[in-house]
């Protein structure tokens, strides 16, 4: 075993630890105020064979030369200096403000700001942005832009600062990878995810070992492989047909920077865990998981562990047997295309990660649709009390969730929309991705069938995780 | 296979795929009255009762006791109908619609509102913070 799984081994271990401290037992998604109806058997019926269809047509339609790989994105504008400054004194402010408002606000997660900031804007909202507009992340990283005005500051004084470590190889994006896990573990385990201070607080020890690992290895080299967002969002923004490269803003075809996603060790890894902390959020609302959950509970309960360890001991396993589902279908399209490619299994995995990008995002698009929607319009009343304490800065403070915004229809067409166009997108890009590495397209058509498998595994179990067939 | 072979069987994808959609699509049944609120478990009550006791019409829906999670099933447009019970003081809960009710102990309290809103939605006593029903409202 190398050294990077038992990091992240050792950093699962201290989550448990926590877990069996922690007292209450309520798992309840304290924000959700409404939740979304199942997709109905005709339209559950009608995506799959949508997606069959798609992959069929996809294999035999789809274009014989690379039009993804290597294009180079065209610069349009040079972006200024001054501009950097401003999203880092905006980002490092909303941080200071947010952790402020959950130390000292009303700590009933729907009365304070933070909770829905974090889950609604952040966690999900970033994604969507950031597939839309690139990596919007990066300038406001309030961790990063602390540490490059410090860092400034000390270049400006003339001290001397030692040079930054290597980073070591082997620990690739497991960093990342185990940031990810800890966080969706505080959304979908933890009993307290949602109680204002104890996000604040848990958001200043993660500023404070980004520090750390900025102050070892180097700003931009923990940003990009060790801080668990920025390496999260960035994903995302390969999708965009905008970003910033070089101090430019560019345009480049959709998708296409995805093919440059370098592969360093956790990155599997990393995509399986985004696509299974997803699929278990679903999964943990439907019937076929609230079947098992008790069975685990109870057993939990009869080897002497207490009833709220009990719970999150059994939510703990199915938020990891969710990864590792995500992982095994991962592994078994790879080996349906050693079958034609006389690669080793390793080297596939590596070569077809990226095509897994899409199916992440669709799977939280799909999921989340309803919560941005609904619980977003929320912001209009937290921002202008953010603390809970009774004032109206905004004269909104009054408002309320109109949940008539998008009926239970158009929630369901989107979600599948989402789910079916998430799926040829992800198609095409493993598709360029065999044309580079097969040369010989016919045998490039033929190795995609293992990843057709994956993609269509993949879509079909988030179908199902929406469906009435799980409710 | 030319560009335009290939336009043409996109093009002739999409057009099976929308097609599917709107055969495979159901008509939306008419709306049923509201009075005909469909509930998954059906009360034991039969008409004699009703009059002897005015107390329980057939129509005032389930009671809600907290004894298990009971889901309510309506169509958006009908309107919703149960009564609850808590043996103390509580303040009873619908989600997404916000309806508020206090609860005096052991007093039945029947509720009914309009199912304008479409989601499942949780019941719940506000002070345990206990779940009673689960109302679903179907489009």
């Amino acid at each position: 075993m190398s050294r990077a799984p038992v990091l992240a081994a050792i950093a699962v271990a201290v989550a448990f630890a926590v877990a069996l401290l922690s007292p209450s037992p309520a798992l309840a998604h304290g924000l959700v105020g409404r939740a979304d109806l199942p997709i109905p058997t005709w339209l559950f019926g009608w995506a799959a064979g949508a997606v069959l269809v798609i992959s069929f047509v996809a294999l035999a339609a789809l274009w014989r030369t690379p039009r993804l790989e290597g294009r180079e994105p065209r610069r349009l504008v040079r972006v200024p200096r001054w501009i950097d400054v401003v999203c880092g004194v905006v980002g490092v402010a909303l941080f200071a403000f947010l952790v402020f408002a959950g130390l000292t606000g009303a700590q009933a997660p729907t009365d304070n700001i933070v909770p829905t900031f974090v889950y609604v804007v952040f966690w999900v909202g970033l994604v969507v942005v950031s597939a839309v507009l690139g990596d919007v992340f990066r300038p406001f990283n309030p961790w990063r832009a602390v540490a490059r005005g410090v860092s400034w500051v000390v270049r400006r004084a003339g001290m001397s600062v030692p040079p930054a470590l290597d980073y070591p190889q082997r620990l690739g994006r497991w960093p990342a990878v185990a940031g990810l896990v800890a966080f969706g573990w505080l959304e979908l385990v933890a009993p307290d995810g949602n109680d204002p201070s104890l996000l604040a607080t848990l958001a200043l020890a993660y500023a404070a070992v980004q520090w750390v690992g900025m102050a070892t290895f180097g700003i931009d080299r923990w940003t990009d492989r060790g801080d668990a967002f920025s390496v999260y969002f960035g994903l995302f923004a390969r999708i965009a047909p905008l970003d910033v490269v070089d101090r430019h803003l560019v345009v480049r075809r959709p998708l296409s920077a995805l093919a440059d996603l370098r592969w360093l060790p956790g990155t599997v890894a990393l995509l399986c865990a985004a696509i299974g902390i997803t699929a278990f959020d679903g999964a943990s609302e439907g019937a076929a998981w609230n079947a098992i959950a008790p069975e685990l509970n109870q057993g939990f309960r009869d080897a002497g562990a207490g009833t709220a360890a009990a719970l999150q001991l059994a939510f703990s396993i199915g938020l990891v047997a969710a990864i590792a589902i995500a992982a095994a279908f991962y592994r078994l399209g790879v080996e349906g295309m050693r079958s034609t490619a006389r690669m080793s299994a390793g080297e596939l995995s590596r070569q077809f990660v990226h095509s897994l990008v899409p199916i992440a995002l669709a799977y939280v698009f799909a999921h989340y649709f309803s919560l941005l929607v609904f619980q977003g319009q929320a912001l209009a009343y937290l921002v202008s009390d953010p603390l809970g304490d009774g004032s109206d800065l905004f004269a909104t403070a009054n408002s309320a969730i109109d949940y008539t915004v998008v009926s239970a229809t158009t929630v369901w067409y989107v979600q599948v929309a989402a789910l079916v166009i998430g799926h040829a997108a992800a198609l095409a890009v493993a598709h360029d991705r065999a044309l580079v590495v097969f040369e010989a397209s016919k045998r490039a058509v033929r190795s995609q069938y293992g990843m057709l498998v994956v993609m269509v595994g993949f879509t079909s179990l988030g179908l199902w995780l929406l469906s009435a067939a799980n409710a | 296979m030319s560009t335009a072979q290939r336009a043409g069987l996109l093009a002739a994808t999409a057009a099976v795929l929308a097609a599917a959609f709107v055969l495979s699509r159901p008509e939306q049944p008419p709306r049923p009255a509201p009075a005909t609120q469909t509930q998954t478990e059906t009360q034991p009550e039969t008409p004699t009762t009703a009059t002897a006791s005015p107390r329980r019409e057939p129509d005032s829906g389930p009671l809600l006791t907290g004894a298990r999670v009971r889901t309510i099933d309506v169509r958006r447009g009908e309107v919703v109908r149960f009564r609850v019970r808590s043996a103390t003081r509580e303040e009873l809960h619908v989600h997404g619609y916000d309806i508020l009710r206090p609860l005096p102990p052991g007093r039945t309290v029947a509720v009914r509102f309009r199912a304008s809103i479409e989601g499942i939605f949780e019941v719940e006593l506000h002070r345990s913070g206990r779940q009673i029903g689960e109302l679903r409202v179907q489009p």
